[in-house]
C-alpha cells in the first residue's frame, strides 16, 4: 500500500531478527500457508492478513476451526498460533490508527484463544497470559477501550474463586518483594557452607518477605506453581537448599512451558552448587527441552559440560543454539519478575515462542 | 580430568625454525607468549631463550613459533542500548581495521551480544559477506557480558593448529547475564585462547541478583556473586592478553589494528610437561634468560 510501513517491518519492533525464509508465490499465499509460515517465524505474509475485511477474518477462523481436529495438542497450538498472528496484526494496526480493521483482528485473537481453552477442558495459563499482556499493550498503543474489553472478556469467561484470586494476590505481592530483593543491592559473597557473608541485610528481608507470601499463596491454592517456582528459587537464594527442592520439583510439572523451562533451570543450579553434576546436566537437557529457544538452558548445560570435561560436547550444544536462535532468543528468566502490566514485549514474545515450530 | 591444550599430532607444528614432529596421542602444552621491551616487541628469540616452568619444574621447549601460524581471531562486540550512535559507527570501523590487519591465512568469527548472544558470522577467511554482517549490526538491549565471554572461549575454530585470539568489547559491566564471571574465568583455565578485553573508561554497574544461576565454583569458595575486580581485566590476565582502554572510544579502530598487530608478533612456546602430570591448576612461568624483558602470557591451565 503507498505511503504505508512495511508490515514486516514494524513487526521486526516487536519480533527479533530472524531467519531469512523461503519466498512464497502469490498463488501458495493462504491463510493456512501464512499461519505455518508464521509458526516457523516467517512473518512475510501478514500484510495480506492486514487486507482482510471484517468478514474475510471471520470466514478464515471458522473455516481454521472446522478444520482443526478435536481434541489434539496440535490443533490448540494451531489455533493459538492463529491467535498471536492476529495480535500482531491488530497491534501493527492500531499503531497505524486503522482502529476498525485492528478490532475485527482483536475479536478474531480472542475467540480463538477461547476456543482453544474451550478444547483444553478449561482456563489454561495461555489464555490468563494473552488477556492480560495483550491488553497491556492495546493500552500502551492509546487504546485504552479495547484493553478494558479485553478485561472485562477476560473476568467474564473465567472469575476465580476467592481462594484463587486471594493466593493470586499473594503471590503478586511476593513478586514485588522479590524485585525488592533483586534491586536492593547485591549479595556480597556465598560461604562454604552455602551461606552469605556480608550479605546485604535488606535484601535478605525481602527475599524473606517474598518466601512468605509464596507460601500464603501455595497454602490457599495448592496447585499455583509460579508460587512454588518462585518460593524454590528463593530458597535457593537464601542459602536454604533443603527447602528449595520440593518446590521446584512441582512448579517442574506446571502446563506451562515457561514455568517447567525455569524449575528445570533452577533445579540444575541447585544440584550444580551442590556438586552433583550428572543430575544438573539431566535438568539442563529437561529446560531445553521444554523451551529450546533458551539462552540460559544452553548456557547452563553447556557450562557444566565443559566443567566436566566434554569440552567438544559443551561446543556442540552452543553452536546448535547459535545456529537456531540466529538472535530469535526468547529468554523466561528475563521476565522472570515481570507482570504482564509492566511487559515491553518480552512477556509477548515468549508467547509467540510456545507457538513456534 | 579436565586436559587442555592437548594437540594430538598428526600435524607438523609449522615455524620459522625446523620443526620436530611429535608421536601422535602426546600431550603437548601451547603457551603463547608477548615478549617486550617498553613497548616494543622484542623478535628473533628462540627456544634457548626462554626459561619455562609448569608447576615450577623447568620444562624442555620443544617448539617455538612466531607469526606464521594461522589465527583464528573471535571478534566478540557488546551491541548493548549503551553502544548506540556514534559509538557503534566506530566499533564497526574498527572491526573491519582488525579484520584488515588480518594475514592471508587467518580466520574470523563475529559475535555480538547485547541480551542475546548471537553468531553473526561464523568461522571463515575476512570476506565481503563478514563485513555485510559487520555493517548490520545493531545496538539495543542489555549487557550479558560473561554470557558472551563464555560462548566466545567455546566456540573456537575448528581448523586445527590455529592460535586462538579473542577480542572483547565492551563498554560496561554484565547487567542480564545467567553465569557468573568465575564460571568463565575458571574456563579460561582450560582453553588456550588468548583474550585482549577492550574496554571503555566509566564505572561499573552493580548486577542485580534476579538473573545469575547461584552456582558456585569449588575452587573460588569465597567468591564474591558480584564482583568488585573488572571482569574483562581478569579475563585478560587470566589467558595471557592484555586489557585496553578506548577512551571515549575515539581510537577504538587504532586499538583493534595493534592488537591484531601485536598478537601476530608474540611466540608460541611448546612442551610437553616433565615431572608436572598431576591433574589440577598449572601454574606457568616464563621468563626469557640473561636480558630484561616483560612477559605477558597465561597464569596457568587445569588439567
Amino acid at each position: 500500500m503507498p505511503g504505508r510501513i512495511s508490515l514486516a517491518a514494524v513487526l521486526a519492533s516487536f519480533v527479533l531478527a530472524g531467519p531469512a525464509a523461503a519466498p512464497y508465490s502469490d498463488a501458495q499465499r493462504s491463510y493456512p500457508t501464512i499461519l505455518a509460515a508464521y509458526r516457523h517465524q516467517d512473518i512475510g505474509g501478514l500484510d495480506r492478513i492486514a487486507e482482510m475485511s471484517g468478514d474475510e477474518i471471520a470466514g478464515a477462523v471458522r473455516n481454521l476451526l472446522e478444520a482443526a481436529p478435536t481434541p489434539g495438542s496440535e490443533s490448540i497450538d494451531t489455533l493459538r498460533a492463529a491467535a498471536m498472528l492476529h495480535t500482531d496484526v491488530a497491534l501493527w494496526l492500531a499503531k497505524q490508527q486503522e482502529v476498525t480493521n485492528a478490532h475485527h483482528h482483536v475479536l478474531a485473537a480472542a475467540r480463538l484463544v477461547d476456543e482453544a481453552d474451550t478444547r483444553t477442558g478449561g482456563r489454561s495459563d495461555f489464555g490468563r497470559r494473552w488477556y492480560a499482556i495483550a491488553s497491556r499493550h492495546f493500552h500502551a498503543a492509546g487504546l485504552a477501550a479495547w484493553s478494558a474489553e479485553l478485561q472485562t472478556r477476560a473476568r467474564q469467561r473465567s472469575t476465580p474463586s476467592p481462594t484463587e484470586a486471594w493466593a493470586r494476590g499473594a503471590f503478586d505481592q511476593g513478586l514485588r518483594f522479590e524485585m525488592r530483593a533483586a534491586t536492593a543491592g547485591p549479595l556480597t559473597r556465598f560461604g562454604d557452607k552455602g551461606r552469605f557473608h556480608g550479605v546485604d541485610v535488606i535484601a535478605l528481608q525481602w527475599l524473606d518477605s517474598a518466601a512468605g507470601k509464596y507460601q500464603e499463596a501455595l497454602k490457599a491454592h495448592r496447585s499455583l506453581t509460579e508460587a512454588a517456582l518462585h518460593l524454590g528459587r528463593v530458597r535457593f537464594l537464601q542459602g536454604r537448599f533443603r527447602e528449595a527442592g520440593a518446590p521446584l520439583e512441582q512448579a517442574m510439572a506446571a502446563a506451562e512451558p515457561r514455568t517447567r523451562y525455569l524449575a528445570r533451570l533452577f533445579l540444575g543450579a541447585l544440584a550444580e552448587r551442590q556438586d552433583r553434576f550428572a543430575e544438573a546436566e539431566s535438568h539442563y537437557r529437561a529446560a531445553l527441552a521444554s523451551y529450546r529457544w533458551g539462552q540460559s538452558g544452553a548456557l547452563a548445560l553447556a557450562q557444566v559440560l565443559d566443567r566436566t570435561g566434554r569440552q567438544a560436547d559443551a561446543r556442540a550444544i552452543m553452536a546448535r543454539h547459535l545456529a537456531d536462535s540466529r538472535g530469535l532468543v526468547v529468554e523466561p528468566l528475563w521476565t522472570y519478575l515481570l507482570t504482564p502490566a509492566e511487559d515491553d514485549g518480552r512477556m509477548l514474545h515468549e508467547l509467540r515462542a510456545e507457538i513456534w515450530q | 580430568m579436565t586436559r587442555i591444550l592437548i594437540v594430538l599430532l598428526a600435524l607438523a607444528v609449522s615455524a620459522a625454525q625446523d620443526a620436530p614432529r611429535f608421536r601422535a596421542g602426546v600431550e603437548v602444552v601451547r603457551v603463547d607468549v608477548l615478549v617486550t621491551d617498553g613497548n616494543r616487541p622484542i623478535g628473533g628469540l628462540t627456544a634457548a631463550d626462554f626459561d619455562l616452568r609448569d608447576s615450577g619444574t623447568p620444562q624442555r621447549i620443544q617448539a617455538v613459533t612466531t607469526g606464521d601460524v594461522p589465527v583464528s581471531m573471535l571478534l566478540a562486540l557488546d551491541t548493548s542500548t549503551s553502544v548506540k550512535g556514534s559509538l557503534l559507527s566506530r566499533l564497526k570501523e574498527a572491526s573491519n581495521a582488525a579484520l584488515d590487519a588480518l594475514g592471508p591465512a587467518d580466520r574470523a568469527a563475529l559475535l555480538t551480544f547485547s541480551s542475546p548472544v548471537t553468531l553473526a558470522a561464523d568461522w571463515a577467511p575476512p570476506s565481503p559477506s563478514m563485513r555485510e554482517a559487520i555493517a548490520d549490526v545493531q545496538a539495543g538491549g542489555s549487557t550479558a557480558l560473561f554470557d558472551a565471554a563464555f560462548t566466545a572461549l567455546l566456540h573456537r575454530d575448528t581448523v586445527p593448529g590455529n592460535r586462538s585470539l579473542v577480542v572483547l568489547f565492551s563498554d560496561g559491566a554484565d547487567t542480564v547475564s545467567w553465569l557468573p564471571s568465575h564460571a568463565v574465568l575458571d574456563q579460561a583455565n582450560r582453553t588456550d585462547a588468548v583474550v585482549y578485553s577492550v574496554v571503555l573508561e566509566g564505572a561499573g554497574r552493580e548486577t542485580t541478583l534476579q538473573y545469575r544461576s547461584g552456582i558456585q565454583l569449588r575452587d573460588v569458595p569465597d567468591r564474591p556473586v558480584f564482583e568488585a575486580a573488572p571482569f574483562a581485566r581478569e579475563l585478560a590476565e587470566a589467558t595471557g592478553g592484555s586489557i585496553l582502554v578506548a577512551e571515549g572510544g575515539e581510537r577504538l579502530r587504532e586499538t583493534f589494528a595493534q592488537i591484531v598487530t601485536e598478537f601476530h608478533s608474540r611466540y608460541v612456546l611448546t612442551y610437553t610437561p616433565e615431572g608436572a602430570s598431576d591433574p589440577g591448576w598449572h601454574p606457568i612461568e616464563v621468563k626469557v634468560k640473561n636480558r630484561r624483558a616483560r612477559i605477558v602470557a597465561r597464569r596457568g591451565y587445569t588439567k
